[in-house]
């Protein structure tokens, strides 16, 4: 017993905490997940044990990045844009096309996407740059132009590939983390309007996209054709009802739903277990979102509070935008659902991420005492004060 | 009054804004947890239904037609199984290639296939035999097993004995709409009814190449072969008889 509890003390000090726990049992749980999409076809074991490996090395990554302290990411993250940047722009000459897509790098039958790899890097440098410019937050010239010159540089080889989902991640994640730290709605909505033309051009250059859109808003008229993925979505998740069909049963998934380990997955295991076994999923991807929101209220630093706050609404928004396409609530788009769906770069990015706001929390947590934490809402009063000076309660 | 621009008021809108992006993340998962609602509870009912009526192929298995007998129980018209050999070609073209190359394995199936597959064959159900004795049939065994869209199918041979004179008064039967043998004239008609037996009847799941599902398949009614008839005359056999 004694034995048990100083390994289990071992293990919190290497901060092999919440975190850590909830990408095990999330990553094992996708897994069985993983296994019962593909049983069935040609790959057998394939895919199964390749997500365990990603998972292992994942946890080990997770670990890494939760135990270096907070000045490693600080004083390292040029190196580290850089070092994620590089392969995102590599990838346009030197990568793979799949589904006509050139995200992939490929060797001897492993593929790697740099743009799942490069969203913790993306956070950081946008942390970086908000806390920057936290005295001039709402200027448009030093607040919102660096910032959203930032989301352009990431998003610019992203939209070469052309990786509409993966660049929606983003920019939700972009526009969620700016407006959250300050920016004004604005130079937001100003910016939003002027990339119309841009998603104009997309629309003209690539017209699949506006065929997706047209299938979402009417995709019974077009179930044949464009539609027929939210069909089979929504056939798919009928036949799981309440309770599901068991893990063994899942006829409809495995029969007219395409990839059903990764872009599909949600849909593939709501069949099997029902509305009430996917129910706290839902919930726990809601606790990322309070967990995140918790603790950076609670830290004392701007950069800390926004990469907290940024990868864990990433990782929400990436979850919440494949729960929507599987739902039928937004149009279709090949996103995966982080720790659950199959593909190891997914995965990685989610275990770095998670190791990541490990260790912003503990930095936060280590903190000595009065320093004044990030004020949450009480103290937004209009108060007297000279410009300039330090303000005062009144 | 304080600028909005200042520092101090601004770390104190980001905890108001985290908390209404809170919000928004909650009205998102309740949206969620809504439509979710809607797909696999309330709506349910109806798009099983849809997926019935467009996945499930519901067919029949032939009952055996009964004998027609001579007083003394000669047999002088009897039904004889044999079997029938389609291939669904798959839409994909690729996969199309790989499943004729397996079938090449009984090169007799393919010899009326043309190389390469034209383009509208892709996605057509293509009769490859037909009038197989059991044997043959048995021998496809493994590669039906292999190949999903390779369907073995039975259907009934009726065979005549007799000179002409004793066939026409016997009649002829057709082919009725479940596969079975419907009597058209003569005896065969005077007693199809006691004759005809009733097929079964099954269910079985399509996937979208419209191959069977063999997992799916489920019996939905069970099949009564056809009853005998014994004429009350007696018939002087030349040749020809049950094998």
């Amino acid at each position: 017993m004694t034995w048990c509890w100083q390994r289990l003390r071992e293990c919190r000090s290497l901060r092999l905490s919440r975190a850590s726990a909830f990408f095990l049992c999330i990553s094992g749980w996708g897994c069985w997940a993983i296994y019962n999409a593909t049983r069935a076809g040609q790959g057998g074991h394939h895919f199964v044990a390749r997500q365990v490996a990603w998972i292992l090395l994942g946890a080990l990554a997770l670990v890494t990045c939760g135990n270096l302290p907070e000045r490693f990411y600080r004083r390292w993250l040029p190196w580290i844009c850089t070092g994620a940047y590089v392969p995102l722009v590599l990838v346009l000459f030197l990568g793979i096309r799949i589904h006509g897509m050139r995200g992939w790098f490929a060797w001897h039958g492993y593929l790697l996407q740099p743009s799942e790899l490069a969203k913790p890097a993306f956070v950081l440098s946008l942390a970086w740059v908000l806390d920057g410019a936290a005295a001039a937050q709402t200027s448009w010239r030093r607040g919102f132009l660096p910032a959203v010159g930032l989301a352009g540089l990431w998003g610019l080889p992203i939209a070469l590939q052309p990786d509409f989902g993966t660049l929606l991640v983003y920019l939700v994640t972009f526009l969620l983390v700016y407006w959250g730290f300050g920016g004004r709605l604005r130079h937001l909505l100003i910016g939003l309007a002027a990339a119309l033309p841009a998603v104009g051009l997309v629309c003209w250059r690539y017209p699949y996209v506006l065929r997706r859109f047209v299938a979402f808003l009417s995709p019974d008229a077009l179930g044949q054709t464009a539609g027929w993925h939210i069909i089979q979505f929504r056939r798919t998740l009928a036949s799981g009802g309440l309770f599901g069909r068991a893990w063994e049963d899942g006829l409809w998934s495995t029969a007219y739903l395409p990839l059903g380990y990764s872009d599909s997955v949600f849909a593939s295991a709501a069949e099997k277990i029902g509305f009430f076994g996917m129910l706290p999923l839902v919930v726990l991807i809601l606790a990322l979102v309070v967990y995140g929101h918790y603790y950076a209220c609670r830290s004392r630093d701007r950069f800390r509070a926004a990469v907290i706050f940024g990868m864990t609404s990433m990782l929400v928004t990436q979850a919440f935008i494949h729960l929507s396409v599987n739902l039928g609530l937004m149009p279709p788009t090949g996103i995966t659902l982080p720790l659950i769906s199959y593909g190891g770069s997914s995965l990685m990015s989610s275990a770095i991420a998670f190791g990541i706001v490990e260790a912003m929390v503990h930095a936060s947590q280590t903190i000595p005492a009065g320093t004044p934490a990030l004020p949450v809402a009480q103290d937004d009063r209009p108060t007297t004060e000279v410009q300039g000076s330090r303000p005062v309660d009144p | 009054m304080r600028p909005s621009h200042s520092p101090a008021l601004i770390e104190a809108r980001v905890g108001n804004r985290l908390t209404i992006l809170l919000f928004v993340f909650c009205l998102w998962a309740g949206i969620i947890l809504l439509r979710m609602a809607q797909f696999m509870i309330f709506e349910r009912d109806r798009t099983v239904e849809a997926m019935e009526r467009e996945a499930v192929f519901r067919g029949f298995v032939p009952a055996a037609r009964g004998r027609i007998l001579d007083r003394d129980g000669r047999v002088l018209a009897w039904s004889e199984r044999v079997f029938s050999v389609h291939w669904q070609v798959p839409r994909d073209a690729g996969q199309a290639a790989r499943e004729r190359a397996l079938l090449g394995a009984e090169p007799w199936l393919t010899a009326g296939l043309p190389e390469p597959l034209p383009a509208d064959w892709l996605g057509v159900r293509v009769l490859l035999a037909q009038g197989l004795e059991v044997e043959r049939a048995v021998q496809l065994e493994p590669l039906a097993d292999a190949l999903r869209g390779l369907e073995v199918s039975a259907v009934f041979r009726r065979h005549l004995a007799g000179d002409a004179g004793v066939q026409a008064l016997l009649g002829r039967v057709g082919r009725a709409a479940d596969g079975g043998e419907v009597g058209l004239s003569g005896l065969e008609q005077e007693h199809d009814e006691v004759l005809r037996g009733r097929p079964g009847v099954f269910e079985v799941m399509l996937d979208k190449e419209g191959r069977w599902l063999p997992e799916t398949w489920q019996k939905v009614s069970e099949l009564r072969p056809g009853y005998d008839v014994q004429l009350p005359l007696r018939v002087r056999l030349a040749e020809g008889g049950p094998p």
